[in-house]
This record gives structure tokens, C-alpha cells and sequence, in this order.
């Protein structure tokens, strides 16, 4: 890269980290895990800086494309490889326990059921864009996402509790 | 839906968000150099990832008929997107892989690599084949730079990073190796002894359990000055002078094959119509043999075949190729199948662990 296409680069990031690294930690539930996706996604957009018209929405689709990969080399083989638990700050006892449930319920979807749910429940994007961006019809993902919540509330009873609570 | 939606954003809300900008050109720069390092082109270029499982090398029914002794396979290749693929020797094809390849085993039965960006000093010893025995995972003391498979498929020595990376096309060379037990995954770790001013560019195993490190000056870290013989263990046994010249390139470091016939390191100097094949030990550097290159190539020696036979790299404006290559005759025989002519980088293993269906993959 030249210097003026890296500080393009670097300018693109620091304007679009804060939305992609909830992305990033929503996909994988830890913060040093959310670092290296993030970071790998930011490298493959570096690579192709001058060949990409959407550069958030190409981290994105490299970012579930990745974590898709990740899972299914090293997760589904019951690889596990030891990360210390994140520290989970101060917080009233009731909400550190959803987040706990929420975690632990996301962590048993499937990579591509979890992708579909962050894009379509955290991200608020249409059906028809997670489709373009997962590389799969809207129909898979409606039906992904249906699944999905199914799964989620079987898995986090509490989740139903939370709305009525506020 | 609302519950789900607040839940998740809470739980995103959690995240602490991390400037990776100036991580990320640090992380593209590594992935640059190391192409460079090994040969292939400096400036990875880009095309759509590639989905399918498998690559698209549907070849007719092969001969019934086992490598011949001494040949050569590609094992494993980076495409141009920097995917690795990596060949299950029972099909002769290759498959997808999410990680780094650094090293396969001499059977081909086994692959060392990196999780990608995950852990970056997690080693990952998994087979070539899905249903292939379980991962051995290995935390090394540093992160990998290269490894290379002991011939007799038991241990892995690694050169490790001396930290972070700098310039672009900067190689600072290495000064730490790690031999890691392939099934076991205990690590030894040992300095090379290099002091301030020198830094190693390569490790390989020797045929007979030694260890041989190309070795340069860090005024010229490009150019190996001696080659220096190690036992296992780490102790320096022996120091030899390397050809003076141009080196062909660093792409001996992409050799599983260690680049040596009966205790003789091979090394490659270039000069402008020729390569230079030669081996090395105490009496100092001797020529097994020339190769013509064009204008425009680089060929380099990836291997022995036999004392007359080597395994070599070509690299042309219209891509990458595997060849064998006759010393007496200074002929290069045809592209060997399975490699991309787009492939950025490149492992190469000895063809005797490939099944008779996968035979036509030998070169």
C-alpha cells in the first residue's frame, strides 16, 4: 500500500471499527477471539483496498465466512483449545446470568444459524442483504433464522423474561 | 424478537473495541513477505475465494502404478488468494484448508500448520486425510516462521519469529528454533548461538537426525554465508562455507524434502543465462550441476531426486511450476500436475507416501 492509500485504509477503520467489533464479538463471544477475526478480515480488506466498492460489508462477509471456517475445521472436531474466561464486569447478578445463558446458548448454534441471527437481530439487516452476504438465498435465511430463535429460546429460557422485565 | 435483539446487543456491547488498523497493514505485510520469502509472488493477487471443498482437479482414471523411488508430489499449495490446499494422498486431490500449511509430513499422511489468525503461536499437527487421526495441538514458545518435517516423520524442528515483523520485504532472519515432538507435542526450544551479528534464514533436518541451518550476516540477511550443523539437541558440530552469488531464492524453505543426498546440503547461486547446483560440507562448496534459465524465470532447486535428479521450482510471467531436472543433461522435464500455475506458495513432499490412484501426481 502507499502511504496515502494506507491512511485511506487506516482512516476506514478507526470510522468503522466500533460497528464491526460488535459483530465480531457477537460471533464469537470473546474479546481476544472478536480481536483476531476482526483483524484477519481487516487484512484480507487491506489486500484488496482499491478492488472493493463497500469496504464494511466486505469485513463482514469475510468475517462470517471465516468464522463458518473456524468452526467447522476446529469446533466441530471437538478441538478445544484453552482461553481463559472473560471477566465479565460489575453488573446487577440477573443480567450477568443471561449474558451467561445468552453465551453459552449462541456458542451451541450452529456458525451459520449464529451469523444469521447477529445479522438479521444485532445488525437489523433485510433478509435479502444477509442473503447476499452469507452467499445464500433469503429463503435459507429466513428459514436459518427460524430455526435459530427456536434453538436460542430453547437453549436461554431467559431470553423471554428480559422484555417483560423492561 | 425484542428480547433476542437487546440480548444480543448487550452481549455486544461488552466487547471492548480494539483499533486493529495499524495490526491489520502489520498482518498483510507478514502474509507479503512470507511470499516473498518463499518465492512467489511479492504482491498476492486477488481472486474470489474459492468455495467448493475440493479443488477442481478431476483427472481421469490414473495408472495402477506406485511412484517410482525419489519423486516428488506437491503436498500442499497457497492459491492466489492465499487459501491452502492440501493433498489427501489416497485421492490424489486436494482440499481446502483453514489454516496455514508450514510443513508435511514424509508420508504425506500428516500436515503441520497455523490456525489462521487465531492463536499465532498455536502449531496444529492434523491429518491430510478427514478422517485421518486426531489434531495434536502445540503452543510454541514464539510464533512459527517455518517448519520442516524430520525425515522420519517424528519430529518438527520450527523456526520462530524473533518478534514483531517490520518493513515489508524485510527479512530479519531467525535466531531460535523449536523441535516439537509430532505426536506427543512436547516442545524443546534452543537458541542457535548466532550472537549480535549473524541471523539464520532457513532450518532443515539432515538425513541422519543433525540439524542444518543456512546462515547469514544481518548486513546481507538475504544471503546465506554457511551452512551450520547442529545435533537435535542443539549443539554446534560443524561450520560450512556457503557458494559466494546470488542465491536462487529463498524457496528451499518450501521443500518437505530436506535439500539433502547422503550428508550433502544442497545450495543454488544464480547467474544471468544459469543456476548453479551445489553441495556443501567441510571441504567446502562443489558443483552437482547447471541449470539454464531464461530471462524473466527463476528456477530453484526444491529437492533431491537422486545424485543426478533434482526436484526444482520454476516461475515464469505465466505462473508457478513443479519439474524434475536432469543434472547430466540440463533438461527440465514437463510441469508435474496438481500445482496452480497461480499458486503463491508451495510444499513439496516426497511421492512415497501417495497411493497408487494418486501415482500420476509424481514427478
Amino acid at each position: 500500500m502507499r502511504p496515502s492509500t494506507e491512511q485511506e485504509f487506516l482512516a476506514f477503520v478507526a470510522a468503522a471499527t466500533p460497528a464491526l467489533f460488535r459483530v465480531a464479538y457477537a460471533l464469537t463471544g470473546q474479546q481476544q477471539a472478536a480481536e483476531d477475526l476482526l483483524q484477519s478480515a481487516l487484512e484480507r480488506v487491506a489486500a484488496r483496498w482499491r478492488r472493493i466498492d463497500d469496504p464494511g460489508a466486505y469485513a463482514r462477509t469475510v468475517m462470517y465466512h471465516e468464522q463458518i471456517s473456524w468452526w467447522r475445521r476446529w469446533k466441530r472436531r471437538e478441538v478445544v483449545v484453552a482461553r481463559p474466561p472473560e471477566r465479565v464486569a460489575d453488573d446487577p447478578a440477573a443480567g450477568v446470568a443471561l449474558r451467561l445463558s445468552l453465551r453459552a446458548a449462541l456458542d451451541r448454534l450452529g456458525p451459520r444459524q449464529r451469523a444469521v441471527l447477529v445479522l438479521r437481530y444485532l445488525e437489523d439487516r433485510p433478509e435479502a442483504e444477509v442473503a447476499r452476504l452469507l452467499g445464500c438465498s433469503p429463503k435459507t435465511v429466513a428459514s436459518q433464522a427460524s430455526r435459530g430463535l427456536a434453538r436460542l429460546r430453547e437453549l436461554c429460557p431467559e431470553l423471554g423474561s428480559l422484555e417483560e422485565a423492561r | 424478537m425484542n428480547d433476542v435483539r437487546t440480548a444480543l446487543r448487550d452481549l455486544a456491547d461488552e466487547g471492548r473495541p480494539v483499533d486493529l488498523g495499524a495490526a491489520a497493514l502489520r498482518g498483510l505485510r507478514r502474509r507479503r513477505r512470507r511470499n516473498a520469502a518463499l518465492g512467489a509472488a511479492a504482491v498476492a493477487v486477488l481472486v474470489a475465494v474459492a468455495a467448493l471443498p475440493w479443488s477442481g482437479l478431476r483427472r481421469p482414471a490414473p495408472p495402477p502404478a506406485a511412484p517410482a523411488a525419489g519423486q516428488h508430489v506437491a503436498a500442499a499449495y497457497a492459491d492466489a488468494d492465499g487459501a491452502w490446499w492440501v493433498l489427501d494422498p489416497a485421492t490424489g486431490r486436494h482440499r481446502r484448508t483453514a489454516a496455514d500449511v508450514l510443513a508435511v509430513s514424509p508420508t504425506l499422511d500428516r500436515v503441520a500448520v497455523r490456525p489462521p489468525e487465531r492463536e499465532r503461536t498455536l502449531l496444529a499437527v492434523e491429518a491430510t486425510a478427514l478422517t485421518g487421526p486426531a489434531t495434536v495441538l502445540v503452543r510454541l514458545p514464539a510464533e512459527p516462521r517455518s517448519a520442516q518435517w524430520s525425515p522420519d516423520g517424528s519430529r518438527l524442528v520450527v523456526a520462530l519469529e524473533p518478534g514483531p515483523v517490520g518493513d515489508e520485504f524485510v527479512d530479519p532472519g531467525f535466531t531460535d528454533v523449536a523441535v516439537v515432538d509430532a505426536v506427543t507435542g512436547a516442545v524443546d526450544r534452543f537458541g542457535l548461538g548466532l550472537g549480535e551479528l549473524r541471523r539464520a534464514l532457513r532450518v532443515w533436518w539432515g538425513d541422519d537426525g543433525t540439524l542444518l541451518a543456512a546462515v547469514a550476516t544481518v548486513d546481507a540477511v538475504e544471503v546465506p554465508r554457511e551452512f551450520e550443523v547442529y545435533s537435535a539437541e542443539g549443539s554446534l558440530r560443524r561450520r560450512d562455507p556457503a557458494p559466494r552469488g546470488q542465491s536462487c531464492s529463498g524457496r528451499l524453505s518450501a521443500a518437505a524434502v530436506p535439500p539433502v543426498l547422503a550428508g550433502r546440503p544442497l545450495a543454488c547461486t544464480r547467474g544471468a543465462t544459469e543456476i548453479t547446483l551445489w553441495t556443501t560440507g567441510e571441504g567446502g562448496p562443489a558443483v552437482a550441476g547447471r541449470l539454464p534459465v531464461e530471462p524473466g524465470q527463476t528456477v530453484a532447486p526444491v529437492g533431491w531426486s537422486d545424485p543426478d535428479t533434482v526436484a526444482v521450482l520454476r516461475e515464469t510471467p505465466a505462473g508457478v511450476s513443479l519439474h524434475s531436472a536432469d543434472l547430466r543433461t540440463g533438461r527440465l522435464g514437463p510441469a508435474a500436475p496438481g500445482l496452480p500455475a497461480d499458486a503463491t506458495e508451495v510444499v513439496v513432499g516426497p511421492a512415497d507416501g501417495l497411493s497408487a490412484a494418486a501415482a500420476d501426481l509424481a514427478f
